[in-house]
């Protein structure tokens, strides 16, 4: 922002053209929350504790956050840092709240505030030894221990009374042989050293002076069981663990010398709950009542009696749940669970009831695809009569008849429920449905006017794809809703979470129904390509090609649609070591496709960034650009193009970043380019025929935005159909290069229907904002023509401006932007955004203003009242006039 | 939006002080902290009640991250010897970013970011005193719709007055009375109004001879009275 401010001061005569281009785009602040929405999440929960009315958690995405008891929101919350790399170790929960996050030699130990989340105090813990550690609070210490196998224990204790006082002891025990087989409870460090009965149990408490190490024979302890035998943590107010075999387990104490076998048997599950009345110990299990799936049973601690057994309202698309934290206030038990999709919920006992579910699946979402709704029934039928397929007078009369009954039947009876439940589509496609497909699984529909979840399907053990370091699902929209009464068709690619191979999951994305289920493959997919003809179902075909370069069509029997097309159909593969490869379908046969190879480009040993092709349903709207002399100068709009960048460590420059852009077809190197002392993050953008990536320079140490856009020239070589073969000349390209005053996490453009609004780069910023950028601001300046305001071009700043009014997401600050999903609107000028990252943000922009639709300020009422006022008056004049003209007759 | 900041011009005093004052070093592995302090505006209190929780320090674009504690002080532990923009985000108020520079030493030196002039050095004191330059501005005023709007419209004045030519006046002539009452303020206007030429000659005159020149002032006014009163007769 200051930035800007200095450039406006060396540039004064920009601020009106600037002023005139900014105040456009912002928001009212009485549009607040009229088509945006925001959800918060916090990701997979891993820690939790009650305290008073709010619940304090600890999460995977490596985040603290307190949650209102009573219905789930988010009272507070903080990011800490990205959980690629630290992870959160240890949240308790005492007088403050501790957390304890880093990575395997780097920590943070922070206390916060209860109440508001405030930091209270924060120092590290650096460490020489790269092996993992725990960490556990006990009698106001932190011990960290750090477990070498077969030889020692490190313990490191903390005093956590204001001075951080250090303490290193080391015992010895060479009896660590996996550290799996050990768990650490209270101060106690304990052991298997073997999974079956023949192993011993070896403990130590670690806070004791001289600490002792205690040897049992698991056969003492357990008695003879010929099951493999695991260790677990158990939560208890001693020193306890359980021994599990066989899906039993027993609850072992441990107090010095003496080992304490509780005489039942629990589920691995189970968690002891001390703050009611009486202790007891809950555990899940699959219900005995068909109807219900999970029920809660409760064992008296003192006297492992069965006390009740309370069966859940569980729902039924939600993962296997584990209790996470029990408290007792009077006679309710709240069960905090959380399940292997993600989802957290509070259920309150004795009666089973779920107080509130948290699907903290969407903190992590890898696919977007959004989707029109079907037309209300009424509509489809209408539209039915205009079909050509009844053909014959007396069908195209009982058909009129049938549908005339019926909207006499809706005029009667009502809507018909489906359309009562408002997933109609509207008339500028504003509403939609977006179909999200989440890391662990889950399939999300949200309807965009409130963002509430129209419903969910739970995809057991799939995977997401790594795409160059990234995870992703693909999800292709075979048929939109458009053809009734044919329902939509969507389609999922992933893969197995055991075989590795893909997995195809079809289904209707309105209802959410599924025909098929999964569809295991039998091969690991390399590509899916989804074609853009239809069959005569109106299916797009989908192309995968097998890591062995294999063929296979979904649908099969699209199989004579797609044939017709071999010859213009063209693909490309990338792997992992940077080698571009570029295939052909020619030799392909009535009944099977085939790969040819085309073209090959090895761009080793550059490590590949970022491969972006345009997005398939871009419409182009203009040909050129109009230069002051008034003649065009025509854009090259390649749909073959690839952008690709690389990354490659040099010698003298240190990092290098290359730029290419590839014609997919033949292979033809059109541009490329290479950026000394720069590397990543790249932001890559292809668009029209342009791209714009974002990369961090290393000279100057800042955030930079490069632009270049291909142009044929001032003769369209052909204006209606474009060849990749009819080459005679490259393009003309025009660069330029800008300062970027932030750092960008995700970058992408809008999308209209037709093309003709003009385009925004949305930048998702470190700070959690989304800031639309004009594409104008971007476009490279043609270097001998003047730039002035008239010909709509800004003159070149090298600083990109930020205004906050350009903030799309205003003060709805986003943690962790992962991507930004963009899809147009039936209206012209308006695009449906989505961002999401921990949070999700949806809002609509209209970067040209919504020139096709009135203003909502739109003044209704001033405009009739001057229509009624002029015909009143007119009226009014032409009675007087006749009055006055009758007087001045009889004078 | 942009409240001018003193504290910087101030900075330039202190140059000296900062780099030697300020010198602290973490013996494990030459990891550093960066310090520094943020200064709320005054309305923070009634607006946010804990805005040191919405608060957050950014440094290089998320890569290492600060917490403000309730003091508004914050620390951003273990960095390496190098360059850094520190950036303060709270959802309200905008901060302005600062480049702080640790070299191997582990001398800090905290300076103003330009991106354009990536050496220019205008250097601010270190520990850093983050200050919000002012309430973010996200949304644009909507224009309220005032009668007085149309009104003075320049389009609405132009119809208007001609209106009132054309339906008044000539209504206003037709009266005997206004007709009269015309002339008599045109009689009033021109009694009041000495003439132009006089005025000139009076100032010459009065140049010389102050004294006389009320006496011929009120014999001018008579004599453009009498002037006047021919022409009305006429």
């Amino acid at each position: 922002m200051a930035s800007f401010q200095s450039i406006m001061k060396k540039y004064p005569s920009l601020l009106v053209i600037l002023l005139n281009f900014q105040t456009l785009l912002a928001l009212y602040e009485d549009q607040v929350g009229k088509f945006d929405w925001k959800r918060s999440f916090i990701g997979k929960v891993k820690y939790a504790h009650f305290d008073a009315s709010r619940i304090i958690v600890g999460t995977e995405e490596n985040i603290i956050a307190s949650l209102n008891m009573k219905n789930g929101n988010i009272l507070w919350r903080q990011l800490m840092e990205n959980p690629k790399e630290q992870q959160l170790m240890l949240l308790h929960s005492d007088r403050d709240l501790l957390s304890v996050s880093g990575t395997m030699n780097n920590w943070f130990v922070r206390t916060w505030d209860h109440q508001t989340g405030t930091l209270l105090s924060e120092w590290t813990i650096f460490s020489d030894k790269n092996i993992p550690s725990v960490f556990t609070v006990e009698k106001g210490t932190l011990l960290h221990i750090f477990p070498t196998q077969n030889s020692h224990l490190d313990v490191v204790t903390y005093n956590l009374d204001g001075n951080n006082q250090k303490n290193t002891i080391k015992i010895p025990a060479p009896w660590i042989t996996d550290i799996s087989n050990c768990v650490l409870s209270k101060s106690y460090y304990i052991c298997i050293s073997k999974n079956d009965i023949s192993g011993q149990l070896y403990y130590v408490n670690i806070l004791s002076e001289k600490p002792k190490v205690y040897i049992k024979t698991l056969h003492s302890v357990l008695g003879d069981t010929p099951d493999l035998i695991e260790i677990l943590p158990f939560e208890d107010i001693f020193p306890a663990f359980l021994l599990s075999s066989n899906g039993q387990a027993k609850v072992i104490h441990v107090d010095e010398d003496v080992v304490n076998t509780k005489i039942f048997k629990v589920m691995p599950n189970a968690v002891s709950n001390h703050n009611g009345e009486k202790p007891f110990i809950y555990q899940l299990e699959p219900a005995s009542n068909p109807d219900k799936l999970v029920q809660i049973r409760v064992k008296d601690y003192a006297t492992c009696q069965d006390e009740m057994a309370t069966e859940l309202e569980y729902p039924v698309g939600l993962g296997a749940p584990i209790i996470i934290a029990t408290a007792t206030k009077n006679t309710l038990t709240d069960v905090l669970l959380s399940t292997t999709d993600n989802a957290f919920m509070l259920v309150r006992l004795s009666d089973g009831k779920i107080m509130w579910t948290r699907e903290e699946a969407l903190s992590n979402i890898i696919a977007v695809e959004f989707f029109e709704l079907p037309v209300s029934e009424l509509d489809a039928s209408i539209e039915n009569e205009f079909k050509a397929s009844s053909n014959s007078i007396l069908s195209m009369l009982s058909h009129r008849l049938n549908t005339q009954a019926k909207q006499l039947s809706t005029l009667i009876f009502g809507e018909h429920p489906m359309s009562s439940s408002g997933l109609v589509r509207d008339a500028f496609g504003l509403h939609k449905l977006i179909v999200v497909a989440t890391s662990v699984g889950k399939l999300f529909a949200i309807d965009t006017l409130s963002g509430s979840i129209v419903w969910s399907y739970r995809l057991p053990n799939v995977k997401p794809f790594s795409i160059l370091g990234e995870d992703k699902i693909l999800l292709f929209a075979q048929r939109t809703a458009r053809y009734a009464p044919l329902p939509a068709q969507c389609i999922l690619i992933a893969n197995d979470k055991y075989s590795g191979n893909g997995v195809i999951f079809q289904f209707d994305p309105i209802t959410g129904y599924s025909q098929k289920g999964i569809e295991k493959l039998n091969y690991q997919i390399a590509q899916a390509i989804h074609l853009p003809y239809e069959d005569d179902q109106h299916l797009k075909p989908v192309l995968m090609i097998s890591s062995t370069n294999e063929v296979y069509l979904y649908p099969s029997c699209a199989m004579g649609e797609v044939y017709k097309y071999t010859s213009k159909l063209y693909t490309y593969l990338v792997d992992n070591t940077g080698s571009f490869k570029g295939y052909s379908f020619i030799h392909s046969t009535k009944d099977k496709l085939k790969m040819t190879p085309s073209w090959e480009l090895q761009l080793q040993p550059a490590k590949l960034v970022a491969v972006k092709t345009k997005h398939p349903n871009e419409r182009v709207h203009s040909q050129g650009r109009v230069l002051p002399d008034r003649s065009v100068y025509y854009k090259y709009v390649n749909p073959n193009l690839i952008a690709v960048a690389t990354v490659s460590d040099d010698p003298v420059h240190k990092h290098v970043l290359s730029v290419y852009l590839i014609d997919g077809v033949t292979g033809l190197i059109l541009y490329a380019t290479s950026h000394k002392r720069s590397r990543g993050p790249i932001h890559l953008v292809h668009s029209e025929n342009w791209i714009v990536y974002s990369y961090f320079n290393e000279r100057f140490r800042r955030t930079e935005f490069a632009a270049a856009e291909l142009y044929e020239g001032h003769v369209q070589s052909n204006s209606s159909v474009f060849s990749s073969f009819a080459v005679s000349l490259l393009p003309h390209v025009q660069t330029q290069s800008y300062i970027l005053p932030a750092t960008p996490l995700s970058v992408t453009v809008t999308l209209t229907e037709r093309g003709i609004t003009n385009k925004f780069l949305l930048a998702g910023l470190s700070g959690g904002g989304v800031i639309e950028i004009p594409w104008l601001l971007l476009q490279p300046r043609l270097n001998d023509i003047p730039c002035s305001p008239e010909e709509s071009c800004i003159p070149y700043m090298p600083e990109i401006p930020l205004p906050s009014e350009a903030v799309i997401n205003y003060n709805q600050t986003i943690g962790r932007i992962d991507g930004i999903e963009v899809a147009p609107a039936r209206l012209e000028s308006t695009s449906h955004i989505l961002v999401h990252g921990i949070d999700l943000f949806y809002t609509k922009v209209a970067p040209s203003k919504t020139f096709d639709m009135l203003k909502e300020d739109f003044d209704h009422m001033m405009i009739i009242l001057v229509l009624t006022g002029l015909v009143i008056s007119s009226y009014l004049t032409k009675y007087l006039a006749s009055k006055k003209a009758l007087k001045q007759m009889w004078k | 939006m942009y409240i001018p900041n003193f504290l910087f011009a101030l900075a330039l005093l202190f140059v000296a002080h900062a780099e030697t004052s300020v010198e602290e070093e973490n013996d494990e592995n030459n990891r550093y902290n960066i310090e520094g302090r943020i200064f709320p505006l005054s309305d923070y209190h009634t607006t946010q009640a804990n805005w040191q929780a919405n608060t957050r320090v950014h440094v290089n674009g998320g890569e290492y991250l600060g917490f403000v504690k309730r003091d508004g002080s914050f620390v951003v532990h273990n960095l390496p010897a190098g360059s850094y923009v520190v950036e303060v985000f709270n959802p309200e108020y905008t901060f302005e970013p600062a480049r702080v520079e640790i070299n191997s030493k582990g001398k800090f030196r905290a300076r103003k970011v330009n991106h354009i002039r990536t050496s220019e050095v205008i250097v601010v004191p270190y520990p850093l005193r983050m200050k919000a330059l002012g309430k973010t501005r996200y949304f644009q005023v909507r224009e309220q719709w005032r009668i007085t709007d149309l009104l003075f419209n320049p389009m609405v004045m132009m119809m208007v007055l001609p209106l009132l030519f054309i339906m008044v006046l000539p209504k206003m002539m037709n009266d005997p009375d206004t007709k009269k009452e015309i002339e008599q303020i045109q009689n009033m206007a021109k009694f009041e109004l000495p003439e132009m030429s006089d005025m000139v000659s009076n100032f010459l005159a009065g140049s010389t001879m102050p004294s006389e020149k009320s006496e011929k002032n009120q014999v001018s006014a008579s004599k453009k009275n009498a002037k006047t009163r021919k022409r009305v007769d006429k």
